[in-house]
């Protein structure tokens, strides 16, 4: 049965092949694999130092140098995730089934074991590509560097999909059978004295690390630490992955292997042994996905909330689009949403700390509100996609309704715009605050300064957002085909290319929207300046801003035409 | 009310509406039946503004749907198979939304009434992922109906729909009639259209085969028998 099952895989596999490069005929994925094999192509011979004399640097090869702290790091971030999974909420549907692997497996004479088997089977391939993806990335240097990264890391992703899937297998285990007490939190129990015994150990050696002065000297001391007694037999398994893609040597893989199987190995066996009925939950999943097709992805929709505001019955009409996407803002946030961005904030905190050292609070904190500011306003456009991008999925409805393209277009562009550019005020008049040490007899002066460069951020930034949701609601109406409809996500080289291709659109759209803008304001405060002395700061952005937002609106009447006269079939799906 | 003259619809070389003409006036329940990929739901796509017509002219209540696409839609409403609602909306916001979008001042009253009519009464919060799919679909009828349109496109009214829901469906589509709007009803359950409709409208692989009372279309359809599945498979020649 098993081999019927990786049959259906393998066909599986072979027909997706097929299906992507018969779809090379059509411009978009052509073009988007083109663009997306150059990029790929650039990372692995134009950035790699064996290819390009020196040009690029290997991460591969710098990971090598710093083997030693980059093995214990990865195996305590490991020990980490595999304790939060514990403690993190469940995933009542650890085995995912299509809708038509739920019609026909599931009533086949196939045991759940088998079942099980099959699905880890399936996941190895998106694990393969991930893992052909980092190793690319990360630039080998030569073909031993390469599949030595490359399996090692594929053993480590797929030792992990079977251990959460163990986990979630336990937990829904115990759900189902109602177990509390020591079912339900001995692992937990287990996980976390794992990681209190680590810290413990760190803790109590912490006088001697902090006596250290070199980094070399810090790691020798952990590894000592790490080695030995409790902690060393706690990380022992997450160390024995780890060693495996960071081997320096074919000898030091070979010698590293047996020990990364073996991990592998207890976790698969314990996954087999679970006997959870997963099918009805599977079932549902699929039916619910199937329904939607083209939003496999789509988050959880909160339960019903209060509105932004009444909407009143009548008036006009773009102010309706404003409020249902509003509403969709508050009804898709949830803790998955937040977790999202953990990286985003991780990476800011680390930024601001590094400034922190050198300066007051008040000033790392302004520090902080300009990094999130840039972030609103160049990133956040194109992140927040509750306008036209996720409503393309829905044209077929939007279309039949009485309003022109170019009322739906302001609808759909005013939410986002709205949001992010309440986030960017809030971000300004934070930054304003904070920022720099006011000086008492320098009050008055600062502040006036201050206070001009506030209100010239507070009218730029609403026109660079709304510039920008316009080129990226423009792309969406010029090109639907282009963009991944709703919720969806496509992927492959083919989507990567396509990414990369409209990403830069934007960007150059951009700039040519901004600079009329920009000469316009400089040659006024350049007269200003040659009249009176002062170099003016918010006239020219009242300049800037004004004729931003001009463009934006002749530019989405535009399109709105444009709209009216797209035929819904154009846009089909992404995948 | 609804005029559709000399309708083509081609998507890319496959021509999947021909020369399709046909004129539902108020009042009237027009059937319109085929074989699966016939062009019906090409046709009321056409007339409803989600398609673009390749040539010919769809008017609605006097309103060419392409040169005066919103003054045409104000008056129409078109209910697809598939229940196209937001996930992320209550049944109630929805009602809400399709009233602003089709200004219907007092959405409230007429709301009251459709979540009565539709049995919809205590779903008012529900999210569409709360909902089966019949009552999903009605959702979708209900918010078709708020704006109290003069034409009605039906594609497949009854799919996903209990006995009851059926039965509250039809009277629904007679009781609209009744008051004088224009309908068009997409079906391949020929019971449902030999019940309800006051005309049929055949059509096949794009092309009108047959247009009239049920009485007309087993006159012309001479021989084949007096029941619409008879006459249909006939028109169609499908018959063996």
């Amino acid at each position: 049965m098993i081999a019927t099952l990786a049959s259906l895989s393998l066909w599986q596999i072979k027909n997706r092949i097929r299906v992507r490069i018969a779809r090379l005929r059509e411009p978009r994925y052509l073009v988007g694999s083109i663009v997306g094999i150059a990029y790929l192509a650039y990372f692995a011979v134009l950035r790699n130092p064996s290819f390009s004399a020196g040009r690029g640097a290997s991460a591969i090869g710098n990971l090598a140098r710093a083997a030693g702290p980059v093995e214990l790091g990865l195996a305590a971030t490991l020990l980490v995730l595999a304790t939060l999974v514990w403690l993190l909420p469940a995933n009542p549907n650890p085995v995912r089934f299509s809708a038509s692997e739920v019609q026909f497996l599931f009533p086949a004479p196939i045991t759940r074991r088998q079942l099980l088997q099959y699905r880890l089977l399936r996941a190895q391939l998106g694990l393969l590509f991930g893992s052909v993806m980092a190793t690319v990335f990360m630039r080998p240097t030569s073909l031993a560097n390469g599949w030595k990264f490359l399996t090692g890391l594929w053993l480590i992703l797929m030792t992990c999909r079977i251990y959460f899937t163990g986990v979630s297998l336990y937990r829904e285990s115990v759900r189902q059978r109602g177990s509390g007490g020591m079912a339900k939190w001995a692992p937990v129990i287990v996980a976390c004295g794992a990681v209190a015994i680590v810290a413990a150990a760190v803790a109590a050696s912490w006088p001697s690390l902090n006596a250290l002065n070199s980094p070399g000297e810090v790691f020798e001391e952990l590894d000592r630490i790490a080695s030995g007694g409790a902690v060393g037999l706690i990380l022992w398994p997450f160390r024995a992955l780890t060693r495996l893609p960071l081997a320096a040597t074919a000898t030091a893989y070979w010698a590293a292997l047996p020990g990364a199987l073996a991990v592998l190995l207890v976790n698969y066996l314990w996954v087999l042994k679970a006997d959870t009925a997963f099918e009805e939950n599977a079932a549902l999943v699929a039916e619910k996905n199937a329904a939607r097709p083209r939003a496999r992805v789509q988050p959880r929709v909160r339960a019903a909330a209060t509105t932004p505001f009444v909407l009143a019955p009548t008036g006009r009409v773009e102010t309706a689009i404003v409020w249902k996407n509003l509403i969709m803002i508050g009804r898709y946030a949830s803790l998955r949403t937040l977790l999202r961005l953990v990286p985003a904030m991780i990476g800011v905190g680390v930024v601001v700390s590094i400034v922190g050292r050198r300066s007051g609070m008040a000033a790392v904190a302004a520090g902080a509100c300009l990094i999130l500011l840039a972030m609103t306003i160049l990133i956040g456009p194109m992140l927040s996609r509750n306008d036209l991008r996720r409503d393309l999925a829905n044209l077929a409805m939007l279309k039949a309704w009485p309003i022109s393209g170019a009322t739906l277009l302001r609808g759909e562009i005013l939410a986002p715009g709205v949001v992010l550019t309440s986030m960017a005020w809030l971000l300004i008049l934070g930054a304003t605050a904070l920022v720099g040490n006011l000086d008492v007899r320098a009050v008055a002066p600062l502040i006036l300064q201050r206070l001009s460069y506030m209100t010239a951020a507070l009218m730029v930034a609403p026109a660079v957002i709304l510039a920008e949701l316009t080129v990226l609601n423009g792309l969406a109406v010029l090109f639907p085909a282009w963009i991944s409809t709703g919720a969806t996500r496509s992927r492959g080289v083919d989507a990567l290319g396509q990414r990369l291709f409209t990403t830069a659109g934007v960007l150059i759209t951009l700039v040519v929207a901004l600079v009329p803008a920009g000469i316009v304001a400089a040659l006024v405060a350049a007269g200003v300046y040659l009249v009176t002395g002062v170099v003016p700061v918010i006239l020219p952005a009242a300049i800037v801003a004004c004729l931003v937002i001009v463009e934006c609106i002749v530019v989405i009447e535009l399109l709105g035409r444009v709209l009216d006269r797209t035929d819904v079939s154009a846009v089909s799906p992404a995948e | 009310m609804i005029d559709v003259a000399h309708l083509t619809k081609n998507y890319g070389d496959f021509t999947a509406v021909n020369d399709f003409s046909f004129h539902v006036a108020a009042g009237e329940i027009v059937g319109l039946i085929g074989p699966n990929g016939a062009g019906k739901t090409s046709t009321l796509r056409s007339i409803a503004g989600i398609h673009a017509p390749t040539s010919g002219a769809i008017t609605i209540d006097g309103h060419d749907i392409v040169s005066s696409p919103v003054a045409a839609k104000q008056r129409l409403a078109f209910i697809a198979d598939e229940p196209q609602l937001f996930e992320y909306l209550t049944v109630t916001e929805h009602l809400r939304l399709i009233a602003r979008i089709y200004q219907v001042a007092d959405m409230a009253s007429r709301a009251a009434v459709l979540l009565g009519e539709l049995e919809l009464s205590g779903k008012e919060h529900a999210l569409p992922g709360e909902l089966s799919r019949g009552m999903k679909q009605k959702v979708a009828i209900a918010c078709a109906l708020i704006h109290d349109p003069k034409a009605l496109l039906f594609d497949e009214p009854l799919t996903g729909l209990d006995p009851l829901g059926i039965r509250k469906m039809k009277q629904t589509i007679l009781a609209r009639g009744r008051s004088g709007a224009a309908i068009v009803v997409s079906s391949h359950l020929l019971h449902l259209v030999e019940e309800i409709c006051t005309r049929i409208v055949i059509i096949d692989r794009g092309t009108k085969v047959g247009d009239g009372t049920l009485a007309e279309l087993s006159a012309q359809a001479a021989g084949a028998g007096s029941s619409l599945e008879q006459i249909f498979l006939a028109v169609t020649n499908r018959e063996s």
